[in-house]
């Protein structure tokens, strides 16, 4: 009897409490960016870009601390609007594309600081490196989708690398070796 | 003011480094070049270490890429040559570096490119090719015959190896090749003021320029052709050694052969400038 009454407790408590998990998404290619710049002769930013951003987040609004994010890149996705430039950029100078297809990050830690702004502690691999970086990320926006109420989320974050701690030494007298990235990240839910 | 510091860092240092050892090497065992076997071999390599060093700065141990690794097959090339040993050691041991070289070389190739048959065919044919080449140019390396010949021929293909390299959207590896095109041209002033070098620079030169082709081959922009061309090429020392010119001077046997090799070169060189030139007037890339 006693146990009986228990049970009917707990189940409704169940049904009343909220409950919180984290929200799975996947990266928007189209809707995300990878923008970096680099200083060239002391003089002038230089920008440029990497297409093709992939990956999936998985976001506890409640419960920051049970969040993750993998983000993936090609290294010959980078794009400075000037051929000759990409492929100097994905020669073994720099990126060495072929030698290091792959680009990625992966969160080790997530921690909120303020309404909205979280620090993601992760490992970025690049150029056969693997660093762990923090970074200071916004959680720019959500919503829903207009066409089927999925969720939509939005994350935005600046850091600034040196180069040379991934192993790209080379030209750091012509080409800065802090590098500034933005990464803006468009998580959506797809459909099923 | 950039042009002097580039040229410095590529050229002069490592020139520098080279000439050094291959004059001070004999003179501190008291010999003369000629009479030290390994001294071409470990100047040659400290020149070009001297050379990746003062461009990249020193590798990481382990290495991260390829030319990190070429650093360490072209220092213990060096090391390799100067070991006390018989005529079999050296050819064994630089075997052994050829291999290794392969397979680090092509390591990302196995890892993201090719299946294991594709990969198996090309360590076969370039081991092949590359420890062929050196029991070649060594046989060939005997003062009256093709001897002379052999350092000017490879300080040129050094040369017009970074001109491929730079066109292929890679300066580092042009840098590097230039580095050892001035080393090897270094070694040939030496063999002609003072004593002929021994062949042991064969080894570590086949390694540095077939290292850095293989890199511009698989992870630049140098062309297949250009890469065979390349390869291809030292056999001109061949020439040296042909009746027509046998008896003629060192220098006209030197005009001869660096003549053939860029002859040889010359259809990839100047598709590689066509296409390098071809970019529209808007679009002037400088790094």
């Amino acid at each position: 009897m006693r146990t009986r009454a228990f049970s009917l407790v707990f189940a409704l408590l169940l049904l009343v409490a909220p409950v919180s998990a984290a929200q799975n998404f996947t990266v928007d290619t189209v809707h995300s960016s990878v923008v970096f710049k680099v200083k060239r002769l002391g003089v002038v930013n230089v920008y440029g870009r990497f297409n093709g951003l992939k990956g999936s987040i998985a976001f506890d609004a409640d419960n920051p601390a049970a969040s993750s994010v993998q983000l993936e890149l090609q290294a010959e996705a980078v794009d400075t609007n000037n051929e000759r430039r990409d492929n100097h950029l994905r020669s073994p100078d720099f990126f060495n594309a072929a030698q290091f297809p792959v680009i990625n990050f992966k969160s080790t830690q997530v921690k909120k600081i303020s309404d909205n702004s979280y620090e993601v502690t992760g490992d970025l691999s690049l150029h056969g490196v693997t660093k762990s970086m923090v970074l200071k990320v916004d959680n720019v926006g959500s919503g829903t989708n207009p066409r089927n109420g999925s969720p939509l989320i939005g994350f935005e974050t600046k850091f600034v690398l040196k180069r040379s701690e991934f192993g790209m030494t080379y030209m750091t007298d012509a080409l800065s070796d802090d590098v500034e990235i933005i990464i803006a990240v468009h998580g959506v839910v797809p459909a099923s | 003011m950039f042009v002097l510091k580039v040229l410095a860092v590529t050229i002069l240092g490592p020139s520098l480094v080279c000439a050094g050892l291959a004059l001070a090497i004999p003179r501190l065992v008291g010999r003369s070049f000629s009479d030290v076997p390994w001294a071409s071999g470990v100047a040659l390599a400290a020149g070009y270490l001297t050379g990746h060093a003062l461009i990249f700065g020193f590798p990481s141990l382990p290495p991260t890429d390829t030319v990190q690794w070429l650093f360490l097959a072209v220092g213990l090339g060096g090391l390799l040559l100067a070991l006390p040993g018989g005529p079999r050691w050296p050819r064994v041991g630089i075997l052994v570096v050829f291999a290794g070289l392969l397979t680090v070389t092509l390591k990302p190739m196995f890892e993201y490119h090719w299946t294991a048959r594709e990969g198996l065919i090309w360590s076969v044919v370039l081991l092949v090719w590359l420890f062929g080449l050196d029991l070649f140019l060594v046989r060939l390396s005997h003062p009256d015959g093709a001897g002379p010949v052999l350092l000017p021929l490879f300080a040129a293909l050094g040369g017009l190896g970074a001109a491929l390299l730079g066109l292929s959207a890679t300066t580092s590896l042009a840098q590097l090749a230039g580095s050892a095109g001035s080393c090897l041209l270094v070694l040939a002033l030496v063999s002609r003021l003072r004593s002929p070098a021994q062949p042991s620079w064969i080894g570590v030169g086949l390694t540095i320029l077939g290292g850095l082709a293989l890199n511009g081959l698989f992870y630049a922009q140098l062309s297949g052709w250009s890469a065979a061309s390349l390869g291809a090429a030292p056999l001109a020392a061949a020439l040296a050694s042909w009746r027509p010119f046998r008896d003629r001077s060192v220098l006209f046997r030197v005009a001869v052969v660096v003549l053939f090799a860029v002859l040889i070169l010359l259809p990839c060189l100047s598709l590689e400038v066509r296409d390098f030139l071809a970019t529209p007037e808007y679009d002037p890339y400088e790094y």
